[in-house]
């Protein structure tokens, strides 16, 4: 279930990008589930041509997933479902972030592609094609397919595991929705196949036996999903390792130093490159040469030696197998969980002071009820302020306390960080904030609409330097939201 | 009961007023709480006197030495009067131990002696909880000796403000000689400032991430992101 302020976030989201109406069919499915026609129908009171048209936008745009339900017995249902895909509406706000990352490694001609992938959700790749032609005045083709195979090269994920906890129908239904792991990347000569936002000209149907079955929808929307031809999505979950991978060396950088950095990054290369993925459970082992010869790659890290490499694991935190002292585990989640309680921590400190600091560390550390006078001798704190502290933490609903009763008064407290609850609750307030700076910037334009409708050219004087400080404000904004959407990410997928 | 005090109190009778019946057995029960000592309030639960009985006697005593107050340890931030023998020395539950002078934690004590033990761990790059006890004791800046659970606690208390890392030991490197798997503490391996929580979060580098409010900000609301005051001197930008 999303958070409350997820949900005004991404409502706020698909209004910017597709109008009111598509927001409230959003917000409609993130509020209730997933839902049919009629029930949206009922609950947006909103024309059924007009959630129609908006069902439309949001499936091509991969924000709704439609399927359908098989019933006992193998007859399909008539009625089609449509779920709302929290994720991918999320991931319209780091647009600028994928873009980057494909302009620095792959180059402007990839990234042109990207954008049109980003802006348009889904194409063919004719539609890829024509896209390129319309913008360019020289078109090469070469240059397109060879972009395209250089993107799909680097989209490429091994195939994963099998998820042995219980799906939802919703998460049977993106499955479904999905060819097969050989099929997603897979590139032959003739008609070009790949990561596929469907593959199968059918709505997907989820039940017992799974199958793919043929259906008559009572909808025009399955002629989104009746088109022949292959269409390509963006492989969010490609951009999110290496979002995750981003923010990691950069805790790193900050927290301990630049080498440290380096040799985390080529670190974290080898393991993209290897079969094993992003797992929270795994912890790859890697051999020092094999990270040496990847740092000594990097810029920065060419200078570097074996013996300052293994320093550099030590200060990671990194440590060699028993059975082999050359290879040095990688606990990813380890470096995740760093980054994760940088950001509340220093919420915490900022907040609520360095009092409430140490006693939050106490208790995130322990990991059990703690009793009052307890956290007050650990911590140093002075009892009375300790119980104020406390008091405040859950109030604000970042600590758990139970009341013991005592054979007399007073009663004693007992506290402890609940994690999952306060992990929902940190996450929903980065939420927060990050409606609150896209309003703001809503806000700011707002308050300069006429002065920025001015040309350039009669920008003078106190003009220009009201434009200046709006640019300047805008940007800062906008940077403060793209790095808070880097801790999201840490919270969200972790 | 110290019959020391009960003997010079009978002996006393030639040349002080004898202790009146109330104040006798407030003395008594005192007394025999030894270094606990007893709150006023508890008195007045064992003895069923009434309040201005007990805070008269107490006087009479307190004006005769026979007793002392000792303000204990807040508990729950509670206040606490303690009422004990005169040759009777604090126990710890109601001192709180050496961190504590007069109720109060003793703030230039404990931060000496964090200063005392980043000296030895910067000089040795690394520590265990022995070696900085023994360092720590040797030098004598404390009237009397700290105990190792004590130490453990000032050690824990510096973690947690990241004034030192809680490492394990490898037996390698500068773990050479310290047993596999002990804990060991180090500074934190970054430069300046980069210790007690300084560096800051996205989050709580904007104003939301720090406002106390955050609950009650709506889009539309009084306390909004386009009315926020927070947000207004945060952007107070000047060309």
């Amino acid at each position: 279930m999303v958070s409350p302020h997820g949900i005004l976030l991404a409502a706020h989201v698909i209004s910017s990008l597709y109008g009111d109406l598509c927001s409230k069919v959003c917000e409609c499915l993130l509020r209730k589930g997933t839902l049919k026609l009629d029930e949206i129908f009922k609950s947006t009171e909103l024309s059924k041509g007009n959630i129609f048209n908006c069902l439309r936008v949001l499936i091509h745009q991969n924000c709704v997933q439609a399927f359908q339900l098989e019933q006992e017995g193998g007859k399909a249902l008539k009625s089609t479902l449509y779920m709302v895909i929290f994720d991918n509406i999320m991931h319209k706000l780091r647009a600028t972030k994928f873009m980057q990352i494909v302009s620095e490694e792959l180059g402007e001609d990839c990234r042109g592609i990207l954008v049109g992938l980003i802006q348009h959700g889904r194409l063919s790749f004719d539609q890829i094609i024509d896209r390129e032609k319309q913008k360019t005045g020289s078109f090469d083709g070469q240059v397109v397919h060879d972009s395209f195979r250089r993107l799909l090269s680097a989209s490429e994920a091994p195939s994963q595991g099998e998820i042995t906890e219980r799906k939802t129908i919703e998460q049977l239904a993106l499955e479904a929705a999905a060819p097969s792991e050989s099929m997603r990347f897979s590139m032959d000569t003739g008609d070009i196949s790949g990561e596929k936002g469907e593959e199968s000209p059918n709505i997907p149907t989820v039940g017992q036996k799974r199958k793919n079955v043929v259906l008559d929808s009572d909808d025009e929307l399955s002629d989104v999903n009746r088109r022949i031809e292959v269409l390509w999505r963006v492989n969010f979950e490609e951009f999110l390792w290496r979002l995750i991978h981003k923010a990691c060396i950069s805790h790193v950088k900050t927290s301990i130093n630049n080498e440290a950095s380096i040799v985390l990054s080529a670190a974290l290369d080898l393991i993209g490159q290897s079969e094993t993925r992003l797992n929270a459970e795994n912890s790859p082992n890697l051999s020092i040469n094999d990270i040496y010869e990847e740092v000594i790659k990097k810029e920065g890290g060419v200078g570097m030696d074996l013996d300052r490499v293994q320093t550099s694991l030590e200060q990671l935190g990194c440590e060699t197998l028993a059975t082999d002292m050359e290879s040095y585990c990688i606990d990813i989640k380890s470096f995740i969980q760093m980054a994760q309680n940088q950001e509340v921590e220093s919420m915490i400190l900022k907040r609520y002071g360095k009092e409430a600091y140490k006693i939050f560390r106490l208790l995130s550390r322990a990991g059990r009820l703690v009793e009052t006078d307890k956290i007050s001798d650990i911590t140093f704190v002075e009892k009375k302020e300790t119980t104020k502290i406390l008091f405040q933490l859950w109030k604000d609903g970042y600590l758990h306390m139970e009341s013991m009763a005592a054979t007399r008064p007073p009663s004693f407290h007992l506290w402890k960080v609940d994690q999952k609850r306060f992990r929902a609750k940190f996450l929903d307030e980065m939420y927060h904030a990050v409606l609150n700076l896209k309003l703001r910037i809503t806000h700011e334009q707002d308050q300069r609409k006429e002065v920025l409708q001015i040309p350039k050219d009669k920008l003078v004087g106190e003009l220009r330097n009201k434009v200046m400080l709006y640019r300047i404000v805008r940007a800062t904004l906008e940077r403060s939201s793209m790095d808070l959407d880097d801790a999201v990410v840490l919270f969200h997928h972790f | 009961m110290n019959r020391a005090v009960v003997a010079a109190g009978k002996r006393k009778r030639g040349s002080e007023p004898p202790l009146t019946r109330d104040e006798q057995q407030i003395l008594d029960l005192i007394l025999s709480k030894e270094s606990s000592g007893i709150q006023p309030r508890e008195i007045k639960y064992q003895l069923k006197l009434p309040d201005p009985v007990i805070t008269k006697a107490s006087k009479a005593l307190l004006a005769k030495n026979l007793i002392k107050e000792v303000k204990g340890v807040q508990r729950g931030g509670a206040a606490r009067k303690i009422f004990m023998g005169f040759n009777f020395t604090p126990s710890d539950v109601v001192s709180g131990g050496i961190w504590y002078d007069n109720g109060k934690i003793d703030t230039e004590f404990v931060n000496g002696l964090k200063m005392l033990c980043l000296s030895m761990v910067r000089k040795s790059k690394v520590a265990t909880l022995e070696g900085l006890h023994k360092f720590v004791n040797d030098a004598k800046v404390a009237k009397v000796e700290i105990p190792k659970p004590q130490m453990d606690e000032l050690l824990t208390s510096m973690v947690l403000e990241k004034e030192l890392l809680e490492v394990k030991s490898t037996g390698m490197g500068v773990f050479c000689g310290i047993r596999i798997g002990e804990t060991c503490y180090k500074l934190p391996a970054a430069g300046r400032g980069q210790a007690k929580g300084s560096i800051t979060g996205a989050f709580a580098s904007i104003p939301c991430g720090v406002c106390p409010r955050i609950d009650v900000c709506t889009p539309d609301g009084v306390i909004s992101p386009t009315t926020c005051v927070y947000f207004s001197q945060w952007l107070d930008i000047k060309l």
